[in-house]
């Protein structure tokens, strides 16, 4: 067993913490309750929906997966690329909220943004698909970047076009592999039985 | 080295040959059974794991898995730690520093052994063909 081998065991026990479909259902539903938004009268009522669904994510996580998968605490690199993938998802958040306040304070930026809305139509896109590929990248997961194409591609429709339509299409996407993994995961891992709870101590 | 001194035995070969199998005789048995040593290579490449991790990534049973881990821990290559997360047991397993040292060994010597192992040439086979 070489270290390129024992790398690979490492990837692929890493990996399969996303076997489960959950990731890909999270930002599916993101991207349908982007459409729900434009159909809706009142975006508001979407609130509690949005937060339902990561606590839907957060409790499925814990209550179906982990008992059926088991934990491992991986080596300080890995952990380190998890850290950094959440500082790039936070990122954006960030800088947008800089470009809010900076844009209020200075009039004239603002209205220069508003004159050259092409700016945000095609920087908002780029970042996306940059974020979804750096997640990629550090969480080496391939299909993200497939998640974060499709994304970007629903974002720029609907700020190009002015269509929500890219947020059904995209969010139908990016849901129906997750469907396809999680049942796929259920299927494959069982919970366990009262006998194999008393092995694993 | 003449075609027919390579598929020599370690009884009767010479000094190069006795010292393969001298390589695969030392190898620590304990490692070499191939359920712990998917359990060994898993607990390497990770901090720690539980044990239904450890079972669904090795394919072996709890029941099976259990009765190696037994063995690994009493050969204090394997340390397990019992806690509580919330209400509900949590048992981690983790390469001890011992456990470590023998797979980083045991790998380092069956590769060894691998590499100076005779080509797969029988005594049937003639030279043109290998």
């Amino acid at each position: 067993m070489t270290p390129n081998r024992l790398a690979d065991l490492e990837r692929s026990a890493w990996r399969s913490n996303f076997d489960d479909g959950l990731f890909d259902l999270l930002l599916g539903s993101m991207l349908l309750l982007n459409w729900l938004g434009s159909v809706v009268p009142n975006n508001r009522l979407l609130y509690p929906f949005f937060f339902a669904i990561v606590g839907a994510y957060v409790v499925v996580k814990r209550v179906v997966v982990l008992p059926r998968t088991g934990v491992a605490r991986f080596a300080a690199p890995r952990r380190q690329r998890k850290v950094l993938s959440m500082a790039l998802l936070l990122a954006p958040l960030l800088l947008g909220l800089a470009v809010m306040v900076l844009t209020s304070l200075d009039g004239t930026s603002a209205a220069w943004l508003r004159a050259h809305p092409i700016v945000f139509h095609a920087a908002f896109p780029l970042m996306v698909v940059l974020v979804f590929s750096g997640l990629a990248s550090l969480l080496e997961v391939p299909r993200i970047h497939a998640i974060g194409v499709i994304m970007a591609l629903a974002f720029g429709v609907d700020l190009w076009r002015d269509s929500a339509t890219g947020f059904l299409i995209g969010g139908v996407l990016v849901c129906i592999p997750g469907i396809v993994l999680l049942t796929r995961f259920l299927h494959r891992y069982p919970p366990l039985t009262p006998e194999e709870r008393q092995h694993a101590r | 080295m003449p075609a027919d001194a390579d598929v020599r035995g370690p009884v009767g070969g010479d000094a190069s040959g006795e010292a393969v199998f001298e390589e695969l005789r030392d190898l620590d048995r304990l490692v070499h059974e191939p359920a712990r040593l998917m359990i060994l290579a898993y607990l390497f490449v990770t901090d720690s794991a539980d044990f239904v991790f450890l079972a669904r990534q090795t394919g072996l049973t709890l029941g099976n898995l259990s009765s190696h881990v037994s063995k690994l821990e009493e050969a204090g290559y394997v340390e397990v730690q019992k806690s509580f997360k919330g209400k509900r047991p949590n048992t981690q397993l983790r390469l001890t520093e011992p456990g470590r040292k023998a797979f980083a060994e045991y790998r380092e010597r069956i590769e060894r052994a691998l590499r100076d192992l005779p080509e797969i040439a029988g005594p049937h086979d003639s030279p043109t063909r290998r």
